[in-house]
């Protein structure tokens, strides 16, 4: 395991009756993309605040680059930093404007503070919109200003709070371009998110939060393999299955209960055990007689750990 | 139609959903009408008016010197004085409006001696200086009737004894006029007896006749003296005879009502004897009877006997007495003759006597004379004296009566003095400004700024706060490395930047549209201008801990100023409010901007001189900003 660079303990917090984040610990290594994965709702965003230093916790401790710390400490607030899930920024400033500003209360001299934004500016592809208000941008690109905004201070922690909600493909896949190369540039980051694909493709690891509890942390293949399930082998036959198959499947491979939907054989299997299923059935089905005109592998995906573990779908 | 009613609807149902609009519609009507009911609610009459008042240490009113004037502005009653020591002092306290009004009374005076009294008002606010005029014209009127009343009473009062000494002085004079006359009669009758007295004629007569007289007058009265006393002792006897005879004419007369009551008793004794008798006699009467009737018969008839021995004794005593008088009579001739004797002896001396007479007569009527004239001389003397005396009297009580005539007529001269014109109005007061180049409008500018920057800084910078919060920024702030002290102080000071924008154009507004004459005292105004936005960015700042979104912000930020428009002096001259409600307008921000504005840009007074205004302003607005910054 890696230096940690966030750790946190039994963070609890409530707004009045409601438990929004409830006991929650998690840590985060140098490096790690830590994705936060749950539902609306969930205490992400609250969780996220606490650990940023916007909300006090009811209890709990939290420790920043391997010391117990405050997030509101000077020394910590330098080296973090966070993209909240709403633009935050004048909208009636530049972004250029917006940048300087930021930057300067970060305690950026001028020119410190125009290389920042000019690096910034062009790191994330708003030079054309460099002198223009921030109202006037679409939503893509206040979502990039938002984290231009958020990395003025050249944080070595970020947390990003949903970072691509209502975004289309294209900005979708440049914001996830962007978040990998935080990472790369050796910056931790938390994020928060409720997208599946988003947590499997960008997350080191993944914690799994539902009202106010996180159940599990791991890396996302770990998580499938743990709690996935089975994949699902489909065939897609010429003519329909008859009974003598389905018992033929079921003499070669005990324990496996095949179904036949219409000309379709589908068969759960252990992930481990895919690929050898995959070639036994083939053969076993040939050699009675079948055509296989198609074959569909179905991996268990993060959405299915979400519901072996929470009993409950991923509502988006 | 539909359609609108429905939008209708709509339009009371969102407002009736937000929460703030509905407490708004009932918080604003209150606000809106209590200030101003409060604003207008003030008693005029009971208002005092605070004056400034200045007399210089030489001043005079009359017979009153400052003090006094001083006491007598301040019996009327009718304003709390303060006693300035200079005019510049006076002028001081309406400049920073310690008094409504200052009076500053001149040395000089009017023809007539009318003391002359400047009425200083404060003109940078020309409502309340014209509210103030007649007040103040009032206040000077009454004070100069108390002071001619004051200055009549006081002669009256020197007068009045003056002419009760006066009147007891003209009674002596009339006493002294006749004491004067009287001596005047008196010289005058001694003049005419003296022109009458002829002493040398007088003095020969009495050297020649003088012997003779004496020798003749010794004889006669020689024989005067016997003749006196014979005649004397004739006087005595007769006197003792009359005596004698008149005794024996009482002694004659007692006698003989003796005997006439003693024969009364024996009649009746006479008859009792003879009924005693007869009632013997009767043969009825038994004898035993008869004999007691005898017996008491005889009794009565011894007792008769002896009356009859004491009548026949009397009538012995009466002859004797007769013959007593007869000899009486007999000597009484006998002394008349002797006087008959007499008395032609006494016709022999008479006639000597008046052949003396005339010779007697001159010598009695010169020593009468001589005598008179010896009085005369005395009385002459002693008149003169006397009426040197009187002279000398009246000389001297005229001379205090002189005195007093002079002080009377000094005192009825310096009455004199006052003219009646400085009796009508012993105070001559003439209106001043203080400020003299001020225009009626001029107060409107410092008016205007506080305004304005009541509304642009408080509005401003809680519009700034909100949109900060609901954009997100604040949040970017709260999580930067810098502190929320410099946050803060950092937008206070760009908030002050902009009311130095908007101070700049109102004031050249002011100067350039309204003629506004202005102290041009830059770093007095940029402190001044610094210190008002300063306390209504605080209000500002200290609204937004408690508002969520923009229209709440500006909803109660509007709760803070309307009252504040409405109570500091801004719609309603401050003076016309109740003593409370100015005391409590004074403590708002409004009321101080407006007051240290005009004092600093308008009438010249230094910022330092409102200290305690100053004061008032920062102590909440730091501590406002302090409790924004901790819940930053
Ligand atoms: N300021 C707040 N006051 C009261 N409840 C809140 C507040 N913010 C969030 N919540 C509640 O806390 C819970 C967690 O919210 P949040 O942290 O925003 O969830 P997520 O970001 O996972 O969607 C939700 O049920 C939400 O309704
Ligand atoms: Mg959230």
């Amino acid at each position: 395991m890696p230096e940690s660079v966030l750790a946190a303990t039994e963070i609890h917090k409530a707004y009045g009756d409601q438990i929004a984040v409830n006991r929650v610990s998690l840590s985060i290594g140098k490096g790690e993309i830590l994705g936060l994965l749950g539902p609306n709702g969930a205490g992400k965003t609250t969780l996220a605040r606490v650990l940023v230093g916007l909300l006090d916790p009811d209890f709990g401790k939290m420790s920043y680059f391997g010391r117990e710390a405050s997030p509101r400490q000077k020394n910590v607030k330098r080296q973090i930093s966070i993209v909240p899930q709403e633009p935050s920024f004048y909208m009636t400033f530049t972004v250029e404007q917006n940048l300087l500003f930021f930057a300067s209360i970060y305690g950026l001299g001028r020119s410190e503070a125009r290389e920042k934004a000019d690096y910034l500016i062009k790191w994330l592809k708003l030079t054309g919109f460099r002198h223009k208000r921030a109202e006037l941008l679409s939503g893509g690109y206040k979502r990039l200003l938002n984290i231009a905004c958020s990395l003025v201070n050249d944080p070595k922690l970020v947390f990003l709070d949903e970072p691509t909600v209502g975004l289309d493909p294209k900005m979708r896949q440049l914001l996830w371009d962007k978040i990998i190369e935080l990472k790369n540039q050796g910056r931790t980051i938390l994020l928060t998110t409720h997208y599946m694909d988003e947590a499997e493709k960008l997350c080191d690891r993944v914690a799994l939060m539902s009202d106010g509890r996180i159940s599990v942390i791991e890396s996302p293949y770990r998580l499938i393999e743990k709690f996935g399930g089975e994949t699902i082998l489909i065939f897609k036959l010429d003519k329909s299955v008859d009974q003598e198959l389905i018992e033929k499947v079921q003499q070669a491979m005990p324990g496996i209960t095949p179904r036949s939907v219409q000309s379709n054989l589908v068969l759960p299997v252990k992930q481990a055990d895919s690929t050898k299923a995959i070639v036994k059935i083939s053969k076993l089905v040939e050699e009675s007689g079948y055509k296989i005109l198609g074959s569909i592998v179905k991996e268990p995906e993060l959405e299915d750990v979400f519901l072996n573990i929470t009993g409950s779908a991923m509502g988006v | 139609m539909k359609a609108m009613l429905s939008v209708i609807k709509k339009e009371m149902r969102l407002i009736r959903s937000q929460r703030m609009s509905m407490a708004l519609i009932i918080i604003y009507p209150l606000i809106v009408i209590s200030a101003l009911g409060l604003a207008y609610g003030g008693d005029i009459q009971a208002v005092r008016i605070n004056v400034a008042l200045y007399i210089p240490e030489e001043a005079t009113l009359g017979p009153f010197d400052s003090a006094k004037i001083f006491s007598i502005i301040e019996d009327t009653n009718k304003v709390n004085l303060q006693r300035a020591y200079s005019e510049e002092q006076a002028k001081d306290f309406v400049r920073v409006g310690a008094s409504d009004f200052a009076l500053i009374i001149k040395e000089e005076k009017t023809q007539t001696g009318q003391i002359i009294t400047d009425l200083v008002l404060d003109n940078s606010n020309f409502i309340v200086s014209e509210m103030f005029s007649p007040i103040a014209k009032a206040a000077i009127q009454l004070t100069s009737f108390e002071v001619s009343s004051r200055i009549i009473q006081e002669l009256w009062d020197e007068l009045l004894p003056i002419k009760d000494d006066l009147q007891q002085e003209l009674q002596k004079i009339d006493l002294y006029l006749v004491d004067l006359d009287d001596a005047e009669l008196k010289l005058d009758s001694l003049d005419l007896s003296l022109q009458n007295i002829d002493i040398a004629d007088l003095r020969g007569t009495l050297d020649s006749q003088g012997e003779t007289v004496q020798a003749i007058s010794t004889v006669l009265m020689q024989l005067n003296s016997n003749y006196d006393s014979f005649k004397s002792d004739i006087a005595g006897t007769r006197t003792s005879l009359d005596n004698a005879d008149a005794k024996l004419d009482s002694y004659h007369a007692k006698v003989s009502e003796q005997i006439r009551v003693a024969r009364e008793y024996r009649d009746s004794l006479v008859s009792y004897e003879n009924n005693l008798q007869e009632i013997a006699d009767r043969p009825e009467t038994p004898p035993s009877v008869r004999a007691d009737i005898l017996v008491l018969k005889e009794q009565v008839t011894s007792t008769r006997q002896r009356m009859d021995s004491s009548i026949a004794e009397l009538e012995q005593i009466k002859a004797d007495i007769e013959e007593s008088k007869e000899m009486i009579a007999d000597m009484r001739q006998d002394i008349d003759k002797i006087d008959s004797l007499l008395d032609s002896e006494k016709q022999n001396l008479d006639r000597m006597n008046s052949a003396l007479g005339q010779s007697t007569g001159e010598i009695s009527q010169i020593n009468s004379e001589l005598g008179s004239i010896g009085e005369t001389v005395d009385e002459i003397d002693g008149l003169i004296d006397s009426s040197k005396i009187t002279k000398q009297d009246v000389s001297s009580k005229m001379r205090t009566s002189k005195a007093m005539m002079n002080s009377f007529m000094s005192t009825i001269g310096e009455l004199g003095q006052l003219n009646p014109a400085f009796l009508a109005k012993p105070i001559q007061a003439f209106e001043r400004n203080l400020y003299e180049e001020i225009t009626a409008l001029t107060f409107i500018t410092p008016m205007a700024l506080a305004l304005v920057l009541l509304l642009t800084c408080l509005l401003f910078v809680t519009v700034s706060v909100i949109t900060e919060k609901s954009e997100g920024s604040h949040l970017r702030m709260r999580l930067s490395s810098t502190g929320p002290t410099t946050l803060i102080f950092g937008k206070i000071v760009g908030q002050m930047a902009f009311a130095f924008l908007v101070a700049f154009l109102i004031l050249f507004i002011g100067v350039i549209g309204f003629g506004t004459a202005m102290q041009y005292n830059l770093p007095e105004i940029i402190a001044v201008v610094a210190l008002a936005s300063f306390s209504f960015i605080a209000i500002g700042l200290f609204i937004t801990n408690f508002a969520k979104t923009q229209a709440t912000a500006i909803l109660s930020s509007l709760i803070v100023i309307l009252p504040m428009i409405f109570l500091s002096g801004t719609v309603l001259p401050l003076q016309l409010m109740s003593p409370l409600l100015q005391t409590v307008s004074n403590f708002l921000p409004l009321t101080i901007a407006n007051k240290i504005l005009l004092g600093v840009l308008i009438k010249g007074v230094p910022i330092s001189y409102y200290l305690k205004e100053t004061a008032i302003l920062l102590v909440p607005s730091i501590a406002m900003i302090a409790y924004t910054i901790k819940r930053f």
